[in-house]
């Protein structure tokens, strides 16, 4: 028996445009509306200018494989079904950001470098996670040429 | 920044507690063992003390100068508490605090309970920590084995040079009757250990343990008519990485090299200089990164360096000759500080550095800020 899953507030105004967007297969960052600056993690003042105010911006659920932890040890109890996990940090396509995630699999097939898209993965009625795999297309046509 | 003659000050006594499980004392208490032998060890009555600097175990509630003061019994004419335990900053305090004229004899003390006590160290570490929980990277390790990973990839670093760090590091805790870990471990027992985060191990992570450590910090006018000779700072600096967005640079931690910049050029020398290099060892992977970021061997170049034996007993520059937190204790950096000053008096026996006159002493305060001290038996002139 593990204990379950860590969920997100889904009360916080400052997170919850990102969690509706999650739950129809989308990703969305915020951006200040008043100097543009992209947001990640989401703060609720911009760490640029200051300025309070934020629209939300769809952005391309892939990215590169900048780096990742494969924990073999359940050190969050939480997570013990899941062992060995891997943890990637993903660079956003085209936006400048970086996002941490779960990896699908056990991180043995995992390379710094790899293309990665997202997927989202229903884990209760309100929340869905975006998590992360290899982008099969790129790396069959890597293996092609 | 340098400290210049007139406004100069030396640590003139240290004091430790045996680390690892204390369990019928509370953190204060063993605090307090910690601050009468620092006391004893600078022959100097706590009456002599002016200025109390207390840290807070990080996690905890241990600590603060409110708590330490009816143990200690003592009304310094200035006090305060740390909030993050940390000795480098603590010492840079009570630095300030001298040459402000706040205090001129500053006693600085820290107690832990955190083996006893079971403090879970489990938790996301370095900012935004619900978007981390729920991405499942908890510990400290998590981040950390993402950053060596990475070097890896860069650098072409392997597993085995890692492990030269706690190897390393266990070699000279065998020589530290206060170090928690001293069996014999060899390169072939390090990569036998299975991954705790891959590619990080046990040997990888900190110790967890009780115990205490204090020091007294005095002006340099006062330091020269004390018991033991007194341990100078040459320079201090720090940089904060406190904007601390979900970048590279958090896990690479380029603004160590920062820190290193404005030390060397605040004591007027270089890494060549340096005889011996505490370095916090949370995890093996902030000793790889601060060899680079203070210039003892090349960018990227730190796992050849470590695997040619340089920071081992014997080698070209010792590093963490207690055996750090991966061997001795977890002291959020006191315990290097401890050791450095008595590697500079040359009281350290078996493992004494011969002719050790100048010890860097650097820790990082997580993925928050980092501060460093070039210290030495010579003073600045």
């Amino acid at each position: 028996m593990t204990s379950p899953k860590p969920l997100p507030d889904l009360d916080d105004p400052l997170t919850e445009p990102f969690w509706s967007a999650t739950r129809e297969g989308r990703l969305v960052l915020p951006e200040c509306t008043n100097c543009g600056y992209l947001q990640w993690p989401p703060v609720p003042v911009c760490p640029q200018c200051q300025h309070t105010g934020r629209r939300w911006l769809e952005v391309p659920a892939a990215g590169t494989l900048w780096s990742y932890a494969v924990y073999h040890l359940a050190l969050d109890p939480a997570f013990a079904d899941e062992i060995p996990y891997a943890v990637g940090l993903v660079e956003l396509d085209g936006v400048g950001r970086n996002m941490y995630g779960i990896m699908t699999g056990d991180g043995s097939a995992l390379k710094i470098g790899a293309r990665v898209r997202g997927i989202f993965v229903p884990a209760t009625d309100q929340v869905t996670f975006l998590r992360w795999q290899l982008d099969d297309a790129s790396q069959a046509e890597g293996e092609a040429t | 920044m340098r400290l210049r003659p007139g406004t100069q000050v030396a640590i003139v006594g240290v004091g430790a507690t045996e680390q690892g499980e204390i369990p019928d004392e509370s953190a204060e208490e063993i605090a307090v063992r910690a601050a009468v032998a620092a006391l004893a060890d600078a022959g100097l009555d706590k009456s002599a003390v002016d200025g109390l600097i207390t840290c807070k175990a990080p996690l905890t509630t241990h600590g603060t100068d409110e708590s330490m003061g009816p143990l200690l019994g003592i009304n310094p004419a200035y006090s305060t508490t740390l909030d993050y335990g940390m000795g480098a900053f603590s010492l840079h305090l009570a630095s300030m605090a001298i040459q402000a004229g706040l205090a001129s004899t500053i006693l600085l003390t820290y107690g832990t309970k955190s083996r006893t006590e079971r403090t879970s160290f489990s938790r996301p570490i370095g900012g935004s920590s619900d978007w981390l929980r729920l991405a499942g990277l908890v510990h400290v390790a998590g981040p950390a084995s993402m950053a060596v990973r990475r070097h890896m990839h860069l650098y072409g670093t392997t597993e085995e040079q890692l492990g030269w760090v706690s190897v390393a590091q266990r070699e000279w805790a065998q020589m530290n009757p206060l170090a928690v870990f001293r069996t014999p471990m060899s390169i072939d027992d390090y990569l036998a250990q299975p991954y705790v985060v891959a590619p990080l191990r046990r040997a990888d992570l900190t110790v967890i343990s009780d115990g205490g450590a204090a020091i007294v910090v005095t002006a340099e006018d006062r330091a020269r008519d004390l018991a033991k000779t007194p341990v100078h700072l040459l320079s201090i600096a720090q940089q904060s990485a406190i904007r601390n967005e979900q970048n590279p640079d958090k896990l690479m931690r380029p603004w160590l090299a920062e820190i290193a910049s404005r030390l060397y050029s605040g004591a007027g020398i270089g890494p060549d200089q340096v005889d011996v290099a505490y370095l916090q060892d949370g995890t093996s992977v902030w000793v790889l990164q601060m060899l680079e970021a203070y210039g003892f061997c090349g960018p990227g170049a730190a796992g050849p360096f470590l695997a040619a034996g340089n920071t081992r007993p014997g080698g070209r520059l010792p590093v963490n000759t207690h055996g750090g937190q991966l061997s001795e204790s977890y002291t959020h950096n006191w315990m290097h500080l401890y050791e450095a000053v008595r590697q500079l008096r040359g009281e350290c026996g078996d493992r004494q550095v011969p002719g050790a006159t100048v010890a860097l002493h650097a820790q990082t305060h997580d993925f928050w800020k980092g501060a460093a001290t070039l210290l030495s038996t010579e003073a600045n002139t």
